[in-house]
């Protein structure tokens, strides 16, 4: 134990933890869904305790290397981690919060549901304000640090050691991308959206068409219960132009060109006798 | 998913590398979310291409999967015996070395089963993929009755036992990863442990080592022999010969940056940038004017039980959404099928828009 770390390396510490977690649910529901219908269906039924159960097999991770692995990624752990701190540290973490839901959700009562989301949001309140005391003072990041007096100290002295080009080229990279992104998608968007209003226009409805399908200019879909344009010829569907509350073309809108129902346009058809 | 990208350089930015450790399961998932990115991209570019050059690039589309795998053998195999790990692994940072040994894989045995598990396997799980899939189909048409001859024995047991591999397959390497994760394990992934190599992190000698130049070939070098004009005419060829062997790298590297890109891309429609560009009906639909759609006015004077068709009692209701009427399957199919239209309204229509309505 070098010296106290830093607010930082606590809340990236945090946040790698939260990731790993959802990387391994996400491997998890993987392989479940590669399963038939009805192991899917008893995994979805008891989803909650396969969710502590993996949470257990990562607080391993703590008993055996005395630090989460965000704070083994962060090189920090807490000082004077002993394996009974660590299961009084995951019963109130994990298995408080899960029985109190279970059994709020398993009594059918309504009045303990509703006080066990009174409790929740007060718990949350305060977890939201003793957090601003963190990001404003240091100390504890979470409550449950607060109740157990856990404290991450960094494991070696911080030193500026060689620098990782390649790391510092990725994100670069990254920022440089994302600010080019941001740059040119308004105007790649217009022009797009030019394009494709060109091709709009150019598709009519004819009566030649036989067999092919009438796309609405709106939602770029089979039409349902096409309407055309009396004038323009431009094919919507019914729900699409509804919305525009006076049944006018949406790509003529300067023109204002009413439509009317397709079937009005086609000549009566032979029945089958 | 999306999201481990930037963990993945959050934790190898910051953590420091005082000791030769595993990489973390961020950089991992984050490489491996990069190698599938190659295949559809240039499957995409291919398919750009096809569509504005047919003959040139149509054969290319259309045998895309053995043009992929000789492009990606040759890019897998420069990478490994030069560099000692995969295209991607080598981007983030990471070497293979030889479990037993501790060497790089540079040559023998582990860098041909990396190979294998790099591109041939791919290979032949996407062709088994894509062969089940035809023979589910013709089977579900088909029934299964009519299963006679060993060849048809043998397709029928692929299409049962196949998912059951794919799953234990899945299984094991959530399992693994599991393990990598809680440290237990050295490798995140069986096919790590089939080419008998492990992963680590890329230390500044490896880097230095990458970046040298043959000594023949440096410019400083004393010739004993010649005469002054022969040692220039020699340190130009010298030049020359430098440049080309760098070009696959620079090359490599380019093509790397342009494949990051393509990552990031991935990144951003996957979070909030793609609500922005969604749009979708909003308000309330008003109710539908009442207007006279057809004159037959026999039709309007039918029961609503009755098909417009037939007139008789309908059986097995089937809506054509182009008009909004309803019909029986078999009438209704039978005429769209010859006249591609609907018998009422005259709209054009096909076989793909019959609704059938199961009430």
């Amino acid at each position: 134990m070098a010296c106290r770390c830093l607010r930082v390396d606590q809340l990236d510490a945090h946040v790698l933890d939260s990731e790993i977690r959802s990387i391994a649910q996400d491997s998890v529901d993987d392989v479940v869904n590669q399963m038939p219908l009805w192991v899917a269906r008893i995994f979805e039924k008891l989803r909650p305790e396969l969710k502590v159960t993996l949470e257990a097999v990562l607080w391993t991770h703590r008993f055996s290397r005395g630090a989460s692995p965000g704070q083994e990624q962060m090189d920090i752990a807490y000082a004077g981690y002993t394996p009974k701190l660590i299961t009084s540290h995951f019963m109130v973490e994990v298995i408080v919060p899960y029985l109190t839901r279970r059994m709020s959700e398993l009594s059918g009562r309504i009045d303990i549901s509703r006080m066990y989301s009174k409790i929740e949001a007060i718990y949350e309140l305060g977890s939201l304000l003793h957090f601003l005391y963190f990001l404003r003072s240091g100390g504890h990041s979470t409550i449950t640090e607060s109740i157990f007096s856990l404290r991450n100290w960094n494991n070696h002295q911080p030193t500026i050691s060689s620098i990782n080009y390649d790391t510092q080229n990725r994100e670069l990279m990254w920022h440089a991308f994302r600010d080019v992104i941001l740059l040119t998608y308004p105007f790649i968007e217009k022009a797009r959206q030019r394009i494709v209003k060109k091709q709009k226009l150019d598709r009519k409805f004819t009566s030649s068409i036989g067999s092919s399908d009438i796309e609405c200019v709106v939602c770029d879909k089979p039409s349902v219960i096409p309407m055309v344009g009396q004038k323009c010829g431009h094919v919507a569907c019914y729900t699409c132009i509804a919305t525009s509350r006076n049944m006018t073309c949406p790509l003529c809108s300067e023109n204002a060109e009413p439509m009317e129902f397709l079937a009005k346009k086609l000549k009566n058809p032979i029945l089958i006798e | 998913m999306s999201t481990t990208i930037r963990a993945s350089q959050l934790a190898s930015s910051i953590s420091p590398k005082t000791e030769e450790k595993q990489p973390s399961v961020f950089d991992i998932i984050a490489q491996e979310n990069l190698a599938t990115s190659i295949r559809p991209a240039l499957q995409h570019l291919v398919k750009y291409l096809a569509f504005f050059k047919p003959k040139t690039f149509l054969s290319v589309h259309r045998n895309f999967d053995e043009y992929y795998i000789i492009f990606d053998l040759i890019l897998q195999n420069h990478y490994l015996r030069n560099y000692g790990a995969s295209f991607t692994e080598n981007f983030y940072s990471m070497k293979r070395i030889a479990s037993g040994t501790g060497n790089p894989p540079n040559d023998g045995r582990e860098r041909i089963m990396s190979l294998i598990t790099l591109v041939g396997w791919p290979y032949v799980e996407n062709k088994l993929n894509q062969l089940y899939d035809r023979l589910k189909e013709v089977y579900e048409c088909r029934s299964w009755s009519s299963i006679n001859g060993m060849k048809a024995k043998c397709q029928k047991m692929f299409v049962i036992i196949w998912p059951y591999i794919k799953t234990a397959l899945k299984a094991v390497k959530s399992a693994l990863q599991l393990a990598y994760i809680l440290n237990r394990s050295s490798i995140h992934s069986p096919w790590l442990y089939f080419s008998g190599v492990i992963l680590k992190h890329l230390t500044p000698e490896d880097l230095e080592a990458f970046n040298a130049v043959p000594l023949h070939l440096q410019t400083g070098y004393q010739i004993s022999r010649g005469t002054l004009n022969e040692h220039i005419h020699l340190r130009f060829f010298n030049r020359i010969w430098r440049f080309i062997l760098g070009l696959p790298g620079i090359v490599s590297r380019l093509f790397a940056y342009g494949l990051f890109f393509v990552q990031f891309l991935d990144y951003m429609y996957n979070t909030d940038l793609a609500k922005l560009t969604k749009t979708g009906l909003d308000g309330a639909i008003p109710s539908p004017p009442h207007k006279m759609i057809i004159s037959e006015s026999e039709i309007l004077s039918l029961d609503t039980n009755k098909c417009p068709i037939c007139l008789k009692k309908r059986v097995n209701d089937t809506a054509l959404f182009v008009s909004g009427y309803v019909f029986c399957y078999t009438c209704i199919n039978q005429y769209v099928n010859t006249y591609n239209k609907c018998p009422v309204t005259g709209c054009p229509a096909n076989v793909q828009h019959l609704i059938r309505l199961f009430v």
